[in-house]
């Protein structure tokens, strides 16, 4: 193994498409996370009601009964600009 | 929120509840109509118009401090119901004459830019494609509402952002139908419309698509096209300004309510639209003369040139002035050339044309029965002026002309056209061998005018002249040709003054004296000019003299002076008193011509003098002399007449004295042999006084050696040389 033959055997066909992938994905989700910041609530599957052990239909405590959340991304990018704006 | 809203409507229902009851009340009373409309007709026969000398607080007369000043009132009476532009056809022919050149102006400059403009157009247009593509993009997608989704997202409000989501879907939807139609109808209709176009249609499309385009692809602050004309910007006066002038000048306190300055009127444009105006009450016990003093102070009060800045005196109140701010510096446009130019016959009975004055009214000067002084520092304009009323005159073939130019100048040689007689300056000339003798002669014959004139008129019936004096029909009566208008130019009158003869001196100084005195009266105009009019040396009866002959002229003009004396030599110490001061004139070359002329009216005009330059006097001056010549009044100088032997030929004199064969002679032998030959003018001669004068001449003095003796003398050859250098200049 040569030093010279090693250097472009070490980004391998697999890790570039792995890379382009891992980049389109964190990309994907930071524009998802800018352009459609909520999605819909896991607990009530964005219905906004949940069935009670008893059966009654009753508000969806996770969502506030809007059946939406906000994604965590955001929540991070929200919670890191509040500390940014406290700290001006 | 909720509490809000119910308070809110307490309110309401409250108020709901007082109308209602005051309504009933009302309803309650019947009004009696009759006596309610009798009520409000005598309201205002009650008043009587008499006004409290004080200003009451509340009458609604001008309002203390100035506050905002009603409407603007332009002249009062009635508007001309057809504009003076378009009346008679002159005024016709000239508005569409500048209509039409100013059209073609606006044309020729653009059309030369023209390929310019196409440049800068066709590379905007192609921004302007992206702009409007962008424009509408954003339009579609509700580019605007981006934020508040935004806002909703940060804020963790799923509510608010679902409802603006929902919005926004429909909107898009909307907008994507518009925007589908246009662009069908750009990829459909446009190809079809194009292909059966004919072809000016095309190139105005294309015109107007490109013009479209680069209008919205151009930055707002990059014009493609260029003004052709451009007019100034002005300042626009208002009532703080003018406050704020006079306070800071210190003609008030605005604290103190008895010293405040008030307006007298409303802020107008003048009539002539070049400048606004207002009438301003300074407080009690201020003068016309503070504010005149503190002019400059006002003139930076109101950041403008003190040139701009006119104050008048108002007849009505010593404390109140109309204070006039001229939109620019209105000394420093030329008043033009005089309209004397059009070379037609004048009256020296009725007004010359002497200039604007600082609102660009015609200023007129009468010169019957007055002498005008005219002073200033020298290259002002002094001259001129002086020349512009004798140009009058020398248009009235009926007035006679006498010409005494102290400074032998160019300026005065061409009215020796119509002038009866002239004298050049105070040494001897080609043109003029002994002008102090020629000086004092016409000096008497303009006495003896005088005399004459009295004489025949006092011996005249009262039908024939009514008030003892000269009238227009008398002066240009062919039977009494005695009775004429006299004109007698004084220009740099002061050397014959400060003459090395003071006997000449004090004779023509007390002939000036009489003549001021009993001249005007008798139809001689007097028109004096002085560059040193502060006063004379010498002999303190002949100072004397010439202080009151100076200050004896009815009316003055002064143009630009050195200091405020000389003005006040000018002008008299009353105008000074009055802020009028000429040395604060101006200085500059627009400014050539702009004097104050003062004892004529009571507000003293600062008149740019119409030009009349060179050619233009040589122009008038031959028209003149045509005048004199189909009237028949050309008379003297100008006739070729003359009278005596005042045209003493020292160098020829001089050289008839040299017998055959002699080369040289001692001044001894030239003076005896002129007092034998010529005694008229040479009979008391020294050798001395004929030495002086022709070395002033340029004739040397040499030694002649003649009968073993040796003394200084002229040379024929000298004598010779200097006539003939004197023939060619």
């Amino acid at each position: 193994m040569t030093i010279l033959a090693a250097t472009p055997s070490a980004l391998s066909p697999s890790m570039i498409v792995a890379g382009m992938v891992l980049v389109t994905v964190t990309f994907g989700y930071a524009l998802s996370c800018w352009l459609a910041p909520f999605a819909r609530c896991r607990r009530c599957a964005g219905a906004g009601t949940r069935k009670s052990l008893l059966g009654h239909r009753k508000p969806c405590r996770s969502c506030d009964a809007t059946g939406w959340r906000l994604r965590a991304g955001r929540r991070i990018a929200n919670t890191l600009r509040d500390l940014r704006d406290a700290s001006r | 929120m909720k509490h809000e809203r119910d308070d809110g409507e307490h309110e309401l229902f409250d108020r709901l509840e007082r109308e209602m009851t005051q309504d009933g009340g009302a309803a309650a009373g019947v009004t009696d109509l009759d006596a309610e409309r009798a009520r409000r007709r005598s309201g205002p026969a009650d008043q009587h118009f008499e006004v409290s000398l004080d200003d009451d607080e509340d009458d609604g007369g001008p309002e203390r401090g100035g506050g905002l000043v009603v409407e603007p009132v332009a002249v009062a009476g009635r508007r001309e119901v057809i504009p003076s532009e378009w009346r008679g056809w002159a005024n016709i022919r000239a508005t569409v004459r500048y209509w039409l050149a100013y059209a073609g102006h606006v044309a020729a400059f653009h059309a030369v830019r023209l390929p310019w403009y196409a440049a800068q157009a066709l590379f905007w247009a192609v921004v302007g494609v992206f702009r409007v593509a962008g424009r509408q993009i954003r339009w579609w997608w509700v580019a605007e509402q981006h934020s508040l989704r935004q806002a909703a997202a940060d804020a963790n409000d799923p509510g608010t952002w679902l409802k603006l989501h929902k919005e926004t879907r429909s909107t898009r939807m909307w907008r994507f139908i518009v925007l589908g139609g246009e662009v069908l109808l750009l990829v459909l209709v446009l190809p079809v419309a194009w292909a059966v176009a004919p072809w000016w249609a095309r190139v105005a499309g294309v015109v107007a698509a490109v013009a479209f385009l680069a209008r919205a692809g151009r930055p707002a602050d990059r014009r493609i096209v260029s003004a052709a004309v451009v007019t100034a910007r002005l300042r626009r006066l208002s009532p703080d300004i003018v406050l704020r002038a006079y306070y800071a000048a210190g003609l008030g306190n605005p604290d103190r309510a008895d010293k405040v300055v008030q307006f007298g009127s409303t802020m107008q444009r003048d009539a002539s639209g070049t400048g606004s105006q207002v009438v301003i009450d300074l407080p009690y016990g201020r003068t016309f003369d503070d504010a005149v003093k503190n002019r400059g102070a006002i003139a930076s009060g109101l950041d403008v040139s003190v040139n701009q800045v006119f104050l008048t005196r108002d007849a009505t109140s010593h404390r109140r002035h109309l204070l006039w701010v001229a939109d620019r510096d209105p000394l420093a446009i030329p008043a033009g050339k005089t309209p004397l130019l059009d070379c037609k016959r004048r009256s020296i009975w009725k007004a010359a044309p002497f200039g604007l004055d600082e609102r660009g009214r015609a200023v007129e000067l009468s010169l019957m029965w007055i002498s005008v002084l005219i002073g200033a520092q020298p290259r002002k304009g002094k001259t001129f002026s002086a020349r512009l009323l004798a140009l009058y005159a020398a248009l009235d073939p009926f007035v006679r002309l006498f010409i005494a130019d102290g400074k032998s100048s160019p300026d005065w040689r061409k009215f020796a056209l119509v002038a009866e007689d002239m004298v050049y300056g105070t040494h001897p000339t080609r043109d003029d061998a002994d002008p102090v003798t020629h000086m004092r002669l016409m000096l008497r014959a303009v006495k003896a005018h005088i005399l004459r004139v009295n004489e025949i008129l006092s011996g005249l019936p009262v039908d024939l002249c009514p008030e003892g004096k000269l009238t227009a029909e008398l002066a240009r009566d062919p039977k009494c040709p005695d009775l004429r208008v006299v004109l007698l130019v004084l220009e740099e009158f002061q050397v014959y003054y400060e003459l090395d003869d003071k006997d000449a001196s004090s004779e023509i100084a007390s002939l000036l004296s009489y003549i001021m005195a009993v001249g005007p009266s008798s139809g001689v105009v007097l028109l004096s000019a002085s560059q040193k009019p502060s006063g004379v040396g010498g002999a303190s009866n002949i100072g004397q003299l010439f202080t009151r002959f100076r200050d004896n002229h009815a009316a003055r003009f002064a143009l630009k002076c050195g200091n405020r004396n000389v003005s006040e030599a000018i002008l008299g110490g009353d105008a000074y008193a009055e802020g009028i001061d000429a040395s604060t004139l101006p200085t500059g070359k627009p400014y050539l011509g702009v004097g104050y002329l003062y004892g004529l009216t009571d507000d003293t005009p600062t008149v740019r003098t119409y030009l009349a330059d060179h050619a233009d006097a040589e122009k008038i001056l031959i028209a003149a002399r045509k005048h004199r010549e189909t009237a028949g009044t050309l008379a003297g100088m100008a006739a070729g007449e003359v009278t005596v032997r005042e045209t003493r030929d020292v160098l020829a004199d001089v050289a008839s004295v040299f017998a055959a064969g002699e080369t040289g002679l001692q001044w001894p032998v030239i003076a005896a042999r002129l007092a034998e030959a010529i005694p008229e003018h040479y009979a008391d001669l020294s050798a001395d006084a004929i030495s002086a004068q022709c070395r002033s001449i340029g004739v040397r003095s040499v030694n002649v050696k003649s009968g073993g003796e040796v003394l200084k003398g002229a040379k024929l050859a000298d004598v010779r040389a200097a006539i003939e250098g004197r023939d060619a200049a």
